[in-house]
């Protein structure tokens, strides 16, 4: 896909939804996850661990997650967009065969001197729970 | 007995611990485009700053930079060392004020541990030119003991100071709290 360079910081609406997105998780997804986070805990490769540490399945690390949070945004900030800040909470496991969707609100603008900010709120429904991670996030546009 | 009266003297005991900050710790490998594309690789993301020089040279950051949001995979250990080296390793971990903090704790029997959040401010772009990242860490707070869901355990907040190897610039910085808990209740 293309990712645009900007998107201008005075034509953001706070109350603004982003294009809904989803993404399939399947064990490859897994696997790209252990070789981009370098993560080799067990818990999200094998899953007879994962089950006797009470898990339904191996499932994704938060640093998957932030991955995946931080694409959404920039995509839709453009690519000269900076995150700034980013909290993240997971309440609920990303295995194979979930479909996550992403949804993301606009929830703050301000100028904070030279930065122009734009505070978003996502979640990510995994099938089971709507809000299996919630985050916040604060990116700069220009 | 209450979790008050039975745990009477943990603040104390872990009181000059807090705030302390371990040596500084270098990430296993410096940055490098090879790990930021397999990061962006993981999640298909195609921000052309991480992947086209000639676009991430014309742009705002003048250079190919990191997803800031990589932080924490950017830091990973090594996941295998050579046994020669594991015991420093090991009696570096175990030395510092989190250690000895992690330590007490277990020593109550809070030997699980979850991440409950984290929480990560990025303060400049940084990327493949800043050689390796060095990270300064410390317990900032840890709660009284409380009865949760998991089972009986404490709240601990650290934060990592992370600085870039060239030019010692500080880029970012994480706060997170994890639930050391001894597995006594439900499983999460």
């Amino acid at each position: 896909m293309t990712v645009r360079p900007r998107i201008p910081w005075d034509e953001v609406v706070v109350g603004n939804k982003l294009e809904p997105f989803t993404f399939d998780v399947t064990y490859s997804t897994l696997a790209k996850d252990v070789v981009g986070t370098r993560d080799l805990y067990r818990i999200h490769h094998d899953p007879p661990f994962a089950q006797e540490n009470g898990a339904p399945n191996i499932f994704l690390n938060t640093m998957w997650y932030q991955g995946l949070i931080g694409r959404v945004v920039t995509e839709w900030g453009g690519y000269e967009s900076f995150l700034r800040k980013m909290s993240i909470k997971i309440n609920s496991h990303g295995c194979p065969g979930d479909t996550l969707r992403v949804g993301a609100t606009v929830v703050g603008r301000e100028r904070v001197e030279d930065r122009l900010l734009v505070a978003l709120d996502l979640t990510i429904d995994n099938g089971r729970r709507a809000d299996a991670v919630v985050s916040s996030v604060k990116v700069e546009l220009v | 007995m209450e979790l008050k009266e039975k745990y009477a003297g943990l603040a104390d005991e872990l009181a000059p611990y807090i705030g302390e900050y371990a040596p500084r710790v270098w990430s296993a490998y410096p940055l490098e485009t090879t790990a930021i594309h397999q990061f962006c690789g993981m999640v298909e993301d195609a921000n052309p700053v991480y992947w086209r020089p000639d676009v991430a040279e014309a742009s705002r950051f003048g250079r190919v930079i990191a997803p800031p949001q990589g932080l924490m995979a950017f830091n990973i250990d090594a996941w295998w060392l050579p046994e020669y080296l594991r015991g420093d390793v090991e009696q570096a971990r175990t030395s510092t004020p989190e250690g000895k903090i992690r330590a007490i704790l277990a020593g109550h029997g809070f030997t699980t541990v979850t991440v409950v959040e984290r929480e990560e401010e990025y303060f400049e772009p940084f990327g493949p030119e800043d050689g390796h990242m060095g990270r300064d860490r410390r317990v900032t707070a840890v709660s009284p003991v409380k009865q949760t869901k998991v089972g009986t355990g404490v709240f601990m907040t650290y934060e990592i100071e992370y600085h870039t190897q060239h030019n010692e610039r500080l880029v970012a910085i994480a706060r997170n709290v994890t639930l050391l808990y001894d597995g006594t209740g439900a499983k999460p």
